[in-house]
């Protein structure tokens, strides 16, 4: 699609959205990702993204582009920072699926905010306002949202060992955790709205802090304590491995302010249940990169690599397992 | 717990096969030489350690499953066999011998990991 196609296609949407005097100066496209495409909408009002479904493949289940509008309304809302959505694209002639949202600021990319001499206070508060955001998120109920679907943790073992076991390597490590995690589920007893990818890369950072959470793809209803895991597992820590929250936080300082904005108890071997499912995750999904690469699907040397990185998830896996065989608790005592 | 796809030659594979493209972009350019380079490196750690690692994770198995096959893949699939069927729980002795191999992979794979 080319942008004049786009721009043609959206100036009614727009005029619609933001009033008739509001023309659209510039169409760019930012990222050609492989379930989406994102567009810069420059306008005489405001800057604008759309998003539009790509139609590619991608690892699990994406919601489509629809119910991801839907969704980061809803959390929008319930008072999480995300882009206001203006307009739902369904079925349109020349666009076909997407959305029309308000371009926020800030920073996404994980090496400069955990560098970035201009946000070192920025990131001393960091996991307080990543707690609050996700206990407002957590605080949608699965009957506000009925159109998303329910990936529990039983749901989401078998989808991932499927998988796993489709590349046919007979790896110990990953046995023994879809093992263990299979034999462990914590009780949820009310499942709620989770992103599903909540982690450095899907926030834009400003020198006031989290100004907006990205990437609603991956949302689902299911245990809430699977954001707060995702956010320790130790590849979204990045050059910070001692961090143990996101490459800025401690687990501690999560919990207690979650406790706090949330109004409930966090059991700190839940959470760990949950940092030991999302590295199990990110293990399969390393191995669906690199097969999709040894399956000609998409021929690319990074994704090569990526597969080879299955050795740091067994190392991480086996950290935490370890923790657990030998009765340790998860505060480290 | 073996080594992964893809294999030495499939990763010298990718890299020929970047490197035989015409450049289209020289920032995105940038990014994939380094990836290709990293991938050059790892395959020579591999070639300088993997037979010292295989025997290393031969013997580890051989003790943990009280086996005296030698064949690695094969005390592989037992190990996997054992902890999928329920027979090896998980316990100290299981996981202190599993990671004592997963540091030698990262060796090969990425030595500046291990905390």
């Amino acid at each position: 699609m080319t942008p004049a196609t786009v721009q043609e296609a959206l100036q009614p949407i727009v005029a619609d959205a933001l009033g008739p005097e509001c023309r659209i100066d510039q169409c760019r496209r930012l990222t050609a990702g492989a379930s989406a495409a994102t567009w810069w909408v420059g306008t005489t009002q405001q800057p604008l993204i759309l998003r539009l479904e790509a139609g590619g493949e991608q690892f699990g289940t994406g919601v489509g582009k629809t119910v991801e509008a839907k969704t980061q309304q809803a959390a929008g809302d319930a008072g999480a920072p995300v882009a206001k959505v203006f307009c739902i694209l369904e079925d349109h002639p020349q666009l076909g699926n997407g959305y029309l949202m308000q371009a926020l600021e800030g920073e996404s990319l994980a090496p400069k905010i955990l560098k970035a001499p201009e946000l070192e206070a920025v990131r001393a508060g960091l996991t307080r306002q990543c707690a609050e955001a996700l206990a407002k998120i957590h605080s949608i109920s699965s009957a506000e949202l009925p159109f998303l679907p329910l990936q529990d943790a039983a749901e989401q073992l078998d989808s991932l060992q499927r998988i796993h076991h489709s590349f046919g390597e007979t790896l110990p490590v990953f046995t023994l955790a879809f093992r263990w995690l299979s034999d462990n589920i914590p009780p949820c007893p009310q499942p709620a709205l989770v992103h599903g990818d909540f982690r450095l890369g899907n926030f834009l950072i400003t020198e006031q802090g989290l100004n907006g959470i990205l990437d609603w793809e991956l949302t689902h209803l299911g245990d809430p304590m699977e954001d707060l895991g995702w956010l320790c597992v130790r590849a979204w820590r990045f050059n910070r491995p001692d961090k143990t929250v996101g490459g800025f936080g401690d687990r501690h300082q999560l919990i207690e302010a979650y406790e706090q904005a949330r109004g409930v108890q966090v059991n700190p071997e839940h959470l760990r249940y949950w940092e030991l499912f999302g590295t199990l995750k990110w293990g399969v999904i390393c191995q669906y990169q690199a097969y999709s690469h040894l399956n000609n699907q998409v021929r690319s040397v990074e994704r090569a690599a990526i597969g080879r990185r299955v050795a740091e998830t067994e190392y991480d896996m086996l950290q935490l397992l370890n923790a657990i065989a030998h009765n340790i608790n998860a505060e480290g005592k | 717990m073996p080594l992964n796809r893809p294999t030495q030659d499939e990763l010298l594979e990718a890299v020929a096969e970047y490197l035989s493209q015409p450049v289209v972009d020289t920032t995105a350019d940038r990014f994939y030489r380094r990836v290709a380079c990293n991938v050059v490196e790892l395959v020579r750690r591999e070639q300088a350690l993997q037979s010292g690692f295989q025997n290393n994770e031969r013997q580890h198995l051989k003790l943990l499953l009280a086996d005296d096959e030698d064949s690695v893949i094969e005390l592989n699939r037992r190990l996997h066999q054992a902890i999928a069927s329920g027979d090896l729980p998980l316990s100290p002795t299981l996981t202190e011998a599993l990671l004592a191999i997963a540091k030698l992979k990262l060796d090969i794979d990425n030595p500046r990991y291990a905390l």
